[in-house]
């Protein structure tokens, strides 16, 4: 077949326009037993972008990140990443979960060789445990590679989860509230460390979380969902602030509070409504 | 700490001193207790001392039989365990058969051992076998279906398969309940190895008590009964070692 001026313009118009498409979530629904927990979603994510998911609980933030993940697959709709529709987990996409993302029998250094084992098979293991102890340097963890996670800190489980996840050398990062069990101290710093080792890479970032200070402080977007089920979006927040923030310049500014108010009436919104769902508020009220 | 142990330790040596003393006044002073089936302690530990050889490689002739039945029982649960803890549809259909098959007391399988096997070795070891199998097959599938969600999730995302997935989650989710099936298997073992020894074998540390049982030389038996409860008190005291050992990390979690 004799190839065009124009085909050839075509493809290339085509990849270029795909360059700038890392995640696309297209009209995705999902039930759960029965239930519709997800309806008609649609999302667009750059490459590099940092995207937080805001919502009251159970608004099925977490469920969309499954989707994104693999782990569940949308009834309807589709979840394409780099073009390819995800129809299951793979280790091309990370995942960071609150409090389970390591295996407890497993050391630090060995429950990142273990993923990295499956992605690089027929590699030395001395290879893969120097590999691993660099990565765990770069979470500032390099003395802790013989540890088990029962014996470390909440904090530093974390940060051995996004080692790993930086290790298998994804550019998909999926985040499920992974600061969310931790106290604030640990999890300002952890915000930061996460910012600093992102910087420089190509990764792709998902990002749940409850609290509105650490999706302003880490988010280009915050993606926030209506109280469910069903839940859909209710807005989307492109934040106007330059990088590296500070974070207390950052809350010095108007914008800073108008969005988190905006934020906050949302999620207060959702949680009120939810109330008045399940009977707790009775207005009006029918006597005791 | 360590006083309370050691004040612990006191204790149980006190209990059992005082026990052998009242073993030794019954047995030397008691007339209406039969000397013959309760022998002074002196005699008892002379005839241990003396036996001691002899024990020692009935000792051995048992392991011949208790090894290559449990550990056969171990590897086959396991691997069996395993197979049908992944595989929901064949097991979905097996299962009944396990239900019924798994609650049949072993010592009932002997008239068919016996038939069907050539030797009183063979028979044995397949008894040791059957009586250990189910225990450790049946915790091996529990364990593998009782293996928490997260887990799994976390092997999907990193993309585990084969050998891995097997040797390095799964095996490893799956072992306090595996764990639990060997430690059960283990003292059916031993009761089945005795019951083997007394009726059928030319050897062995049951053996050795049946053959004086039948001349009424009962501080022989007493000796007998002593030396094998040492010997299961040894391996149950490795078995434990090794379980606490690969089992540290159940301890660890905050």
């Amino acid at each position: 077949m004799p190839v065009s001026a124009e085909t050839i313009r075509y493809r290339t118009s085509q990849k270029s326009a795909d360059y700038k498409i890392k995640i696309k979530v297209e009209q995705v629904s999902f039930e759960y037993s029965g239930r519709q927990i997800l309806r008609g979603m649609d999302l667009t994510i750059a490459p590099g972008e940092f995207v937080v998911l805001m919502g009251p609980s159970g608004c099925g933030k977490s469920t969309f990140l499954r989707l994104v993940s693999g782990l569940d697959i949308p009834h309807q709709g589709r979840i394409r990443i780099d073009e390819k529709t995800v129809t299951g987990p793979s280790p091309e996409r990370a995942v960071v979960f609150q409090d389970y993302s390591l295996f407890p029998w497993l050391t630090a250094r060995e429950n990142i060789v273990i993923a990295l084992r499956q992605r690089f098979p027929g590699r030395k293991g001395k290879e893969l445990r120097e590999l691993a102890d660099h990565y765990l340097e770069l979470v500032q963890l390099g003395r802790a590679g013989h540890l088990y996670p029962g014996q470390l800190s909440g904090g530093m489980r974390q940060r051995i989860a996004i080692a790993r996840a930086l290790a298998v050398g994804t550019d998909v990062l999926l985040m499920d509230e992974p600061f969310g069990a931790l106290d604030p101290l640990t999890r300002v710093h952890l915000q930061d460390l996460l910012l600093r080792i992102v910087e420089d890479r190509d990764v792709t970032i998902l990002f749940v979380t409850h609290d509105v200070d650490e999706a302003l402080y880490l988010a280009d977007r915050v993606v926030v969902f209506s109280p469910g089920p069903p839940s859909e979006i209710a807005d989307v927040l492109e934040l106007p602030f330059p990088r590296p923030r500070n974070r207390k310049q950052l809350a010095e500014r108007m914008e800073y509070n108008v969005l988190r108010d905006r934020i906050l009436t949302m999620m207060n919104r959702g949680l009120l409504s939810k109330l008045e769902e399940e009977g707790m508020f009775e207005p009006g009220g029918s006597g005791i | 700490m360590d006083r309370a142990k050691a004040g612990r330790r006191a204790g149980t040596i006190a209990v059992v001193g005082a026990l052998l003393l009242l073993w030794e006044v019954a047995a030397t002073y008691g007339k209406w207790l039969n000397p013959v089936l309760f022998p002074r302690l002196e005699e008892i530990f002379a005839a241990l001392w003396n036996h001691l050889p002899d024990l020692f490689r009935g000792f051995l002739s048992s392991m011949s039989l208790f090894v290559p039945g449990y550990g056969l029982a171990v590897a086959a649960g396991i691997a069996g365990g395993l197979y049908f803890g992944l595989h929901p549809r064949i097991r979905r259909v097996l299962m009944p058969l396990f239900h019924l098959l798994s609650p049949i007391p072993p010592t009932m399988y002997i008239p068919y051992a016996i038939a069907l096997l050539p030797t009183f070795g063979t028979a044995s070891v397949f008894l040791i076998f059957i009586g250990a199998f189910w225990p450790v097959f049946m915790n091996t599938v529990h364990g593998v279906l009782f293996i928490e969600k997260s887990v799994l999730d976390n092997a999907r995302v990193l993309g585990l398969r084969g050998r891995l997935l097997i040797f390095k989650v799964i095996l490893p989710a799956a072992s306090p309940y595996i764990f639990e099936g060997a430690g059960v298997a283990l003292a059916f073992s031993f009761i089945l190895l005795t019951v083997a020894e007394m009726f059928g074998a030319k050897s062995g540390m049951g053996y050795f008590i049946q053959y004086y049982a039948d001349f009424s030389d009962y501080k022989n038996v007493l000796a007998g009964m002593l030396f094998n409860g040492l010997v299961i008190l040894g391996i149950t005291a490795l078995f434990e070692k090794v379980k606490h050992r690969l089992l540290f990390w159940t301890r660890l979690r905050p």
